[in-house]
């Protein structure tokens, strides 16, 4: 774990702890949505793929997405114990599902596809869990659709947003000191021992 | 949302005498973590409730009572369930359910028993697993749960203690995130109502907001690091949170009760049914 | 030694030698951007291990090359102390957070809780080790980070502005313990040597040995005995910028004005004796202050009570405030921390929404206006200018007022441009304001107050973290709307900078406004002052003990001085 730094560390704490707000946020309404119209659940999980996405894009490191889910997750649980391992858990999952495309590639590879396929993909896997728990063999196929798309649809869109924060925040100059620079130069690595 | 309210640190408010502030928290997850994922395959509504009732006795009986924890369990929870019965069931496929008791009908819609019993269902399995979580939730701090992160699952401690140290970043963010925008309200940023106008607002605090707390954390970071942060493979932890013998004990007794419940509603009440 | 950072052209510091030796206390001086705090960064390390940049030359603490070692074996012989206190904690209680760095270091627990005790009760906070550390206040919290770097048992202790962001009795404090760690009786404990960078000098100089002095480029200037490089060097410090003591500022002062003292002083206590020892003239009458006999109000408020937060933390924070600001006034608001300073000045520019009718600002209500209204009425300047910019270049944040008011676009560029040049801020047109440097996001966060051209201007500590250059080059900015009748209103921790502006002063503790009036009333009055938890700005200090001169101890202005401005 000597290969992440400190700073990136709490860099993705930082973002961890915005994320975690959101998530805290998103909870109530998505307590809201799945007491009244289940099936559109999955609009607000996209939410859980912000802080991952934000510090992939911005920082194009392996491992953040993780710790950054990692943060989100405690920090958000700190405001609703009830949901402790709702939000721990939910944090921590898809911070790893995040990891998955990218690490596939050894983290050379940070195209906006790889993003979206990634985020498709992790959708549909929570989305997939989500649904043995709540039966979904008893809803309608129209139901069955709409809430299967929509747990595909709603991590591309947050990942859409995720990526303009992150370009925003490059923008103004942040993270630069430890991002990945876009283009590889192999010769000024090594400033880190 | 105050993000000032919190003390993550507020580890005094455990009160003497009830037990399960006094397990290790990982014991507190571990307990109901099986039976949780269990319930997650079951489609009756009475193994469920079973467990609730089960998880509510714990929490009355090792956890003290607050005003949250009776708002939540006698209050919130019953509305949930009732609530989540109507609307799973009016979602479900009618022709898959047992049409034999006709609750009401509009137009072409018709709801039956069947389809109640299925939300019904749905809706205790969704809180049971919340119940059984809040026996751990409830009833340990974040940092307490992370210091055993560091300590039985060997998670790296530099992770686990860039976490606890996020946890002074929420007063901050919250505080930070009140300045902005009440900068941004004088200067005229994106007045006037509706949600375009609250969407507009939210995306011009998010750049600053998130640009103010990297660089405090790049402070904190240089700051730790010149404390000799990672120094080691290893650091001194003078709080221990001991996985002792009594955690064991209420690990597997709640194992053992668990599997007496299971096995009690798959042979002699409506069992472990997996409809098709 | 010389450090580069990563996407920059100069080296900052370049090409600089020198020594600390154990026991000793050593001064760096420079203008903002010479490179201190990098400098500082690079004795344990940190540059360039944890902070990217280009490294030539060597760095030697304790025997080990820093460039060869990790940052944590260093940190066992030098501990950095740095400028936000709230940046440096990372745990829930006092006693934890002493024990971080032993712990990191692997020591045995009994190692680590004798460390930390030892530590803490150096610094006066061992009573408190159970407490959460967010309840101390400023002095205490720095006082903790240094009991902190203590604790690491290094020999070289560096504080880099530990003191920037405290009051005056947190100030104190905190030197309190840096004198008592270099100055406690021999064989008391270890001596530790100190390198301190600090831009307020007259809290520092008693303490200090040796001074460094970095110039523009960041190249070594200076290197030597207080007294010899302070002195012996003055014309080329003030020509750099860097702060100087106020008693030197007002010696030099003194002799321009033909009143030449025998040893330049360092000390208000030095001055003083100075004084006391020649022959003075009387001093030149005091300029009345120029218009306050006009009676138009600018800023009036009345019976005026905030509170913050919600629900059951709701508390209060001002208390029935009321002051009238007349037109054209230059008001200085002055208190310890968490006095309600920038409550009220919030509260004032409508930030806060203040309860309806406490408070008329030109004829309006900012409780009750909107933010339009408010803004052709009073700009607002934050304390950390990044919170109020809004858009993603220099030119769009000073034509956003404008633009929000429906003027036109051709008047637009007009003002924005003529605002750009007044502000030195031509070049940076199209940059992104985050990426200015302090001193020109200051600028610009002024500018986007002013460019509504609004009458009133109330400034949150505009010259916090500034050299000495940057905040006169402010400060007359502000004189020059000042005198065009710009009514100022400025909360600010430097009373030197308060005695030498401000045309009034509003004095406030817990929540209270303890008085309001002239400057020189104010600042006569000590025990006004010590009742705010304040002291008397240095020159005062001085003038106050006087025993020979009789007409000179009401002064407190270095423009009461003869002698032209000594900057
Ligand atoms: N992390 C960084 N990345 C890039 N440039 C930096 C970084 N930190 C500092 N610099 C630049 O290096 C130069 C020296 O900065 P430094 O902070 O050491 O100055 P300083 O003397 O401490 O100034 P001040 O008195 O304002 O604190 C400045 O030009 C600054 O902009
Ligand atoms: N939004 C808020 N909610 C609750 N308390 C607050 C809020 N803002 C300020 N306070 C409290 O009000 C008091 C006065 O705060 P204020 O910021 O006005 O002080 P100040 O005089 O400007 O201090 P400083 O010199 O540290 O800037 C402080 O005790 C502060 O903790
Ligand atoms: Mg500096
Ligand atoms: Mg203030």
């Amino acid at each position: 774990m000597q290969r992440l730094s400190t700073r990136l560390l709490l860099t993705c704490a930082a973002i961890g702890v915005g994320g975690g707000l959101v998530f805290v946020v998103s909870g109530y309404v998505g307590g809201t949505i799945s007491a009244t119209a289940p099936v559109l659940y999955g609009l607000i999980i996209g939410v859980y793929f912000l802080p991952g996405v934000v510090s992939q894009a911005l920082l194009r490191r392996g491992g953040v997405a993780l710790m950054t889910g990692l943060t989100a997750g405690l920090v958000s649980a700190a405001f609703s114990p009830q949901w402790f391992f709702r939000y721990f858990g939910t944090g921590l999952a898809i911070g790893l599902l995040q990891e998955i495309p990218f690490a596939v590639s050894r983290y050379r590879v940070w195209r906006a596809w790889v993003f979206y396929l990634a985020a498709g993909i992790a959708g549909l896997v929570f989305g997939g869990s989500v649904l043995v728990v709540l039966g979904i063999e008893h809803f309608a196929p129209l139901a069955q659709t709409v809430y299967i798309a929509l747990f595909v649809l709603s991590p591309i869109a947050f990942t859409a947003l995720g990526r303009a924060v992150a370009a925003a925040l490059a923008r103004a100059g942040v993270g630069r000191s430890i991002a990945k620079p876009l283009q590889r130069d192999r010769g000024s690595a090594g400033t880190r021992a | 949302m105050s993000a000032t309210t919190i003390d993550p640190y507020a580890s005094s408010t455990a009160p003497a005498g009830r037990f399960l502030y006094r397990l290790n928290p990982l014991a507190k997850l571990g307990a109901p973590l099986p039976v949780m994922i269990l319930l997650a395959f079951t489609r009756d509504p009475v193994t469920p409730a079973l467990f609730i009732a089960l998880a509510v006795v714990v929490i009355l009986v090792g956890a003290s009572l607050t005003r949250t924890v009776a708002l939540l369990l006698f209050v919130a929870l019953p509305l949930i369930v009732t609530i989540m019965s109507f609307s799973f069931g009016l979602w479900t496929d009618p022709s898959r359910v047992d049409q034999s008791v006709l609750l009401f009908q509009v137009g072409d819609y018709r709801f039956f028993l069947g389809a109640l019993l299925v939300g019904l269902a749905t809706a205790l399995r969704l809180a049971a697993l919340l119940v059984l979580a809040c026996i751990g939730g409830l009833t340990s701090t974040g940092p307490e749960f992370v210091r055993a992160m560091i300590q039985q699952l060997h998670v790296p401690y530099r992770i686990g203690y860039t976490a606890l140290a996020a946890y002074r970043f929420v007063p901050r963010f919250g505080h930070e995130l009140e300045v902005i925008r009440s900068a941004h309200r004088v200067r005229g940023m994106a007045e006037g109502r509706g949600p375009i106008a609250a969407v507009r607002r939210a995306a011009g605090t998010v750049v600053p907001l998130l640009a103010g707390a990297i660089r405090h954390a790049e402070r904190v970071a240089l700051a730790m690091d010149s404390r000799a942060f990672g120094a080691h493979p290893q650091r001194t932890e003078r709080t221990r949170i001991p996985f002792r013998t009594r955690d064991w004990c209420f690990m597997v007794a709640f194992w053992l009760v668990s599997a007496a419940l299971l096995w009690w509603s798959l042979s002699a009440g409506p069992g472990l049914v997996i409809r098709n | 030694m010389r450090i580069r950072h990563d996407e920059r052209e100069e080296w900052t510091p370049d090409d600089v030698s020198f020594q600390v030796s154990p026991g000793e206390v050593v001064l760096l001086l420079g203008p903002s951007g010479s490179g201190k705090s990098t400098l500082a960064l690079a004795l344990n390390g940190l540059v360039p291990h944890a902070v990217p940049a280009e490294f030539e030359g060597a760095v030697v603490t304790g025997g080990l090359d820093t460039a060869t070692s990790t940052v944590a074996q260093l940190s066992e012989h030098v501990a950095m102390v740095f400028q936000d206190p709230d940046a440096q904690i990372v745990t829930g209680t006092v006693l934890d957070e002493v024990c971080f760095g032993p712990e990191n270091l692997l020591l045995p627990a009994d190692e680590v809780l004798s460390r930390a005790e030892r530590a803490l009760r150096q610094v006066g906070l061992w009573e408190r080790r159970t407490e959460n550390p967010d309840r101390l206040s400023g002095g205490g919290r720095q006082r903790l980070a240094i009991a902190c770097a203590l604790a690491m048992g290094s020999d070289l202790l560096v504080l880099d502005e530990p003191t920037a962001n405290l009051d005056p009795a947190g100030i104190e404090e905190v030197y309190a313990a840096l004198r008592s760690l270099v100055s406690g009786p021999e064989g008391a404990g270890k001596r530790h040597a100190i390198l301190l960078v600090e831009h307020n000098l007259d809290a520092a100089i008693d303490l200090v040995d040796r001074v460094v002095v970095l110039d523009r480029d960041g190249r070594l200037a200076f290197d030597g005995p207080t007294r010899d490089v302070l002195l012996g060097h003055l014309d080329e410090l003030l020509e750099m910028g860097v702060w100087l003591p106020v008693a030197t500022l007002a010696a030099l002062r003194l002799r321009e004005g033909g009143v030449l003292l025998p040893d330049l002083p360092l000390t208000p206590a030095e001055l003083t004796a100075a004084l006391d020892g020649t022959a003075l003239p009387t001093p030149p009458t005091a300029p009345v202050a120029p218009v306050t006999t006009e009676s138009s109000v600018a800023v009036r408020v009345d019976q005026l009570s905030v509170e913050r937060g919600r629900g059951r933390r709701r508390t209060p924070i001002l208390h029935e405030v009321s002051l009238e600001v007349g037109t054209g006034d230059f008001l200085a608001v002055i208190g310890t921390n968490g006095a309600g300073k920038t409550t009220l000045l919030q509260a004032i520019a409508g930030v806060v929404r203040p309860p309806r009718g406490r408070i008329d600002v030109g004829g309006i209500d900012p409780g009750r206006s909107d933010v339009r209204t408010i803004a052709a009425h009073i700009g607002f300047v934050f304390q950390n200018p990044e919170h109020q910019f809004i858009a993603h270049t220099v030119h769009d944040e000073l034509a956003h007022g404008l633009r929000i008011r429906g003027v036109d676009d051709t008047e637009t560029e007009r003002r924005v441009d003529d605002l750009l040049r007044r502000f030195g801020l031509e070049s940076a047109r199209d940059v992104h304001p985050f990426l200015l440097s302090g001193g020109q996001k200051r600028r610009l966060s002024v500018g986007s107050a002013l460019i509504a051209g609004a009458p009133v201007l109330a400034l949150d500590e505009p010259t916090f973290g500034q050299d000495r250059a940057r905040a006169n080059e402010l400060l007359d900015l502000l004189a020059g709307l000042n005198a065009q009748g710009t009514t100022v209103l400025v909360v600010t921790h430097d009373l030197q900078l308060v005695a030498d502006h401000a045309s009034h002063v509003a004095v406030m503790a817990g929540g209270h406004l303890l008085a309001h009036d002239t400057t020189a009333a104010i600042l006569g009055d000590d025990e006004l002052l010590r009742r705010a938890g304040l002291r008397p700005p240095p020159l005062a200090q001085a003038m106050r003990s006087l025993a020979n001169h009789p007409d000179w101890q009401h002064l407190s202005r270095l423009d009461d001085l003869p002698g032209a401005a000594a900057r």
